[in-house]
């Protein structure tokens, strides 16, 4: 009888607490700590209660293995290979277009059903040594195989998603026999075998090892926030490649629904919240990133460094070669 | 304080009737294995399928990079073992053999290696030693050097490298089976083969060395099986191993199937490797039957008391001191960043999961080996093989491998409570830290069920016998004559698989629940983003926690 009680009374608190407060269960590509303010914003103007689950490898088989069961609402990517695979893979539902997304996200930065959406892009840039590579003021990807470069250039991993999805972009635009002599042409330039992160590159034109360098946009904004690595980023000037032509190459974070979410209004919430001014705006100031809401600027910093044309091949174009990307790095064992 | 609960046991009536007791020891013995292997069949099952598919993606990795993957693991495993070989062998024999100045307190040091993941060691060093890193940067300063090829500096970022980083954060694995090895080592075949006229040389590599080699095959099977599954150091090192095709076959190319295709022939290595060494030394046996002496240690002179501690000082330098003292330069040098960071709750919840793992870890090394111990004979050996495979796969195939089974049972679970209109519970397996706690046994099991077997084999059949002419029921020589000798060896299991369950990353990262972030994730949100300084107090605490039962176990129990 005593038990029954207990258990009785267990149960309402549970149910309580469970009605009280309204949630939204995030799996994360992203490190929580970089959108841990943007969600605090979030629960305090909606008092929805966020929480998130943090991983890179395997959250999307994770996800695919709990089917309906999984807790799940809204899945946040930094990479868009990992938005279109989760659409593949049937692991998400369309959210509603409503005219607050339709007015803060472009449409070639959206899904055409719905599926995902980006929220903020990053630039694939080349930084070129200020004291011995001055000279070069514009660059373009296509460039950085010429002989003048031979043993200057300084990169991270070829199957890093960031450098698999510019060398897919570079198959998108010349077909893969030409990709694959590009590659070649960048293997034999490189001053080292490809190691450690965009940051390391930086450093390494710092210490003079290369005078360029191949990272996204954002890592040198954050390295000039860093009182230990400001040298580092200030012995370096940023590139926008190609952006006579074509543009350059951007990837994206982005936002999408599980296909079982159990919290379906809160995750359209948080969806709507996210690509929001304020929140667009927090991306741009603290991870220096650009927002993809028009109208929200980039963060003083990045304004300074001018403006850029963007590479606009659709993202579905880039993303059916990144298996093909990756097969090239393979092949002319960029890596090794 | 697991022999006082084992102990309390002994009162059942279970204990009354031996084939009752013998029935239920082979049943839990086939339950134990059947959870171990669980991962690994689903991982079989997997790539049967792709096998029936065939998506090509072997055939793409073969054509291009396979055999360099092939040829990378097998010379990391080589020169990892050499390596570890070379620290643990001198280190464990002096400590063993002989009495110096501060021997009590030195030959705790060469364990402390062990608290740092090999992940941030492999940070700090490569950090620390490339060209861009502080010390050459000093170096060329100092000499007014400008471009690497004005001076040579040994590459850090390559296989040889790793091996090195590798050998000297698991070393300690072949240090502490050693010690227990030498340590048990019977003084009269010393005498005997001393009185023989053998040389202190000759008896070193002719009579101890091989009288440890069944800790010695432990040890160094560890240390393979461990150095195979790594992933996230020989990243760092720059270096592609097997786990690199397991891991781009899996997550870009999108083919579980090909990735467990590559996992089962890690697997299927170490299977042959441990099979090989095991029916090589199948007639051999390595304790000493007469009424034993415990070998008296010899005492060392000045010099070879210098000898051993420059040694050890500059292993634990090396392979502990510097590269947490680094860490501490990092939390100081970013101080705002570091104690902002909340730290308790994944102290706890590393700590509470660790203690966990490793009581559940030990009872089931202590059942499967016992098992083997009483009822001999080729399916006892192969399910103790076969429940320590989970330590060769990589920490997220592993977690993968334990996913496919829980979700079923969850799946499972769901379906019938709707069929008898109940509300559903969700995911109780594969969505609480259930999981986390059965990927950690899984996955460190091996270190417990070595550990025990090592020792165990060390404990003559005699003694059994005569428990049993003494009237003994086989559970009572286990309770009366096993517990008490295997001590040791179950405090050293206890410690190794808590230590490695504070550590362990991927599994880790990928199967908790909500809410629950242990030391090790912490730590790598940040790593990840190239940001390791803001949370090394986080990983200080990785190594203080892993550090705190030994300081427990230094001050309770003596080594030897």
């Amino acid at each position: 009888m005593r038990i029954q009680l207990w258990l009785g009374m267990l149960l309402c608190s549970l149910a309580s607490v469970a009605l009280a407060t309204e949630r939204v269960n995030i799996y994360s590509f992203r490190q929580p700590f970089l959108i841990e303010p943007i969600l605090a914003e979030f629960s305090a103007q909606t008092g929805i209660e966020t929480r998130v689950i943090f991983a890179q490898d395997g959250l999307l088989q994770r996800l695919q293995r709990e089917g309906r069961l999984s807790p799940a609402d809204v899945v946040l990517t930094t990479d868009f290979a990992n938005l279109l695979e989760l659409k593949q893979l049937g692991l998400t539902q369309p959210f509603q277009l409503n005219n607050t997304l339709t007015g803060n996200i472009p449409a070639h930065l959206r899904d055409s059903e719905q599926h995902w959406l980006a929220l903020t892009k990053r630039t694939r840039n080349v930084y070129v040594s200020r004291d011995r590579s001055a000279d070069i003021t514009d660059i373009t990807y296509e460039q950085l195989v010429e002989p003048r470069f031979k043993g200057k250039i300084c990169t991270r991993s070829g199957k890093h998603p960031y450098n698999l999805s510019l060398i897919a972009s570079m198959i998108a635009h010349h077909g893969e026999v030409e990709a694959e002599q590009w590659l070649r042409g960048l293997k034999a330039n490189l001053a080292r075998k490809p190691q450690g992160n965009d940051r390391a590159q930086v450093r390494a034109v710092y210490e003079g090892l290369c005078d360029i360098a191949i990272g996204n946009s954002y890592y040198l904004g954050k390295m000039l926030e860093d009182e230990n690595q400001i040298a580092w980023a200030e012995s370096v000037n940023i590139l926008y490649p190609n952006r006579a032509e074509r543009g350059t190459h951007i990837n994206v974070s982005g936002a999408a629904i599980a296909r079982h979410a159990p919290n379906k209004n809160a995750a359209q919430a948080l969806l709507e919240f996210l690509s929001s001014a304020k929140a667009q705006e927090i991306y741009a100031q603290i991870n220096m990133e650009y927002p993809v809401k028009p109208g929200v600027a980039p963060s003083a910093l990045i304004q300074r460094w001018g403006t850029f044309k963007e590479d606009e091949l659709a993202l579905e174009i880039i993303a059916k070669y990144h298996q093909a990307a990756l097969a090239l790095v393979d092949k002319v064992r960029f890596d090794l | 304080m697991v022999i006082r609960m084992l102990k309390t046991a002994q009162h059942t009536p279970l204990a009354k009737n031996p084939r009752l007791a013998g029935f239920l020891l082979s049943f839990a013995g086939l339950m134990v294995t059947l959870l171990m292997v669980l991962p690994v069949i689903a991982l079989l099952w997997e790539s049967m399928q792709g096998l029936h598919d065939g998506d090509g993606v072997l055939q793409r990795l073969s054509s291009s990079v396979l055999t360099t993957y092939i040829s990378n693991s097998v010379m990391t495993v080589v020169f990892t073992l050499i390596f570890a070989c070379s620290l643990a062998i001198p280190t464990a024999w002096w400590c063993s053999r002989y009495e110096f100045v501060g021997r009590r307190w030195l030959q705790w040091l060469p364990i402390f290696p062990l608290a740092i993941p090999a992940y941030i060691a492999a940070y700090v060093y490569t950090d620390m030693l490339d060209y861009a890193g502080p010390v050459q940067s000093t170096l060329r300063q100092w000499f007014g050097w400008q471009s690497p090829h004005d001076y040579y500096f040994p590459d850090i970022r390559t296989l040889t490298g790793a091996s090195v980083l590798l050998a000297f954060t698991l070393f300690p694995y072949l240090y502490l089976l050693l010690r227990h090895a030498f340590d048990n080592s019977n003084a009269n075949l010393t005498n005997a083969a001393r009185l023989l006229g053998a040389s202190k040389r000759r008896l070193f590599f002719t009579l101890h060395l091989p009288m440890a080699r069944p800790a010695l095959a432990m040890g160094c099977t560890l240390i393979a099986m461990e150095t195979l599954a790594d992933y996230g150091t020989v990243k760092l090192f720059a270096v592609s191993t097997l786990t690199t095709a397991v891991y781009d076959s899996w997550l870009i190319y999108g083919s579980l199937a090909t990735a467990a295709q590559i996992a089962s022939l890690l697997l299927l290595f170490v299977l042959l490797l441990t099979g090989l060494e095991r029916y090589q030394r199948q007639r051999q046996r390595f304790y000493d039957v007469r009424n034993g002496v415990k070998a008296e240690r010899n005492q060392a002179g000045f010099w070879r008391t210098g000898i051993i501690w420059c040694a050890i000082l500059t292993i634990v330098i090396i392979g502990f001191a510097l590269p947490v003292s680094v860490l501490f330069y990092y939390a100081w040098l970013y101080s705002a960043e570091n104690l902002q960071s909340p730290l308790l709750a994944p102290m706890f919840s590393s700590f509470s999961l660790g203690l966990i793992a490793a009581f559940v870890t030990l009872l089931m090394a202590i059942l499967l080996n016992a098992r083997v111990r009483f009822q001999p004979g080729r399916v006892a050996t192969s399910q103790l093989s076969l429940a320590s495979l989970g330590y060769a796969i990589p920490g997220t195939v592993l977690a993968i491998g334990l996913l496919i089974p829980f979700t079923h049972l969850d799946f499972a679970i769901n379906n019938l409570l709707e069929y008898w209109q109940q509300a559903p519970v969700g995911l109780v397996f594969s969505g609480t830290s259930v999981a986390l706690v059965v990927a950690y046994v899984i996955r460190f099991a091996a270190l417990a069920n070595g550990t025990l077997h090592a020792r165990y084999q060390g404990i003559p059949p005699s003694l059994d016998q005569a428990s049993q002419l003494l009237g003994d029921q086989p559970h009572s020589t286990f309770w009366n004559i096993h517990l008490p000798l295997l001590r040791p060896a179950m405090l050293s299991a206890l410690l190794l698989v808590f230590i490695e369950c504070i550590k362990e990353l991927p599994a880790s990262l990928l199967l908790r629940p909500f809410e629950l972030e242990t030391l090790a994730t912490f730590v790598f949100q940040y790593a990840s983003d190239e940001h390791l300084e803001h949370a090394a107090l986080a990983a200080l605490f990785i190594c203080l926690v892993s550090l705190l039962p030994l300081f427990f176990l230094s001050r309770t129990h003596r080594l030897e």
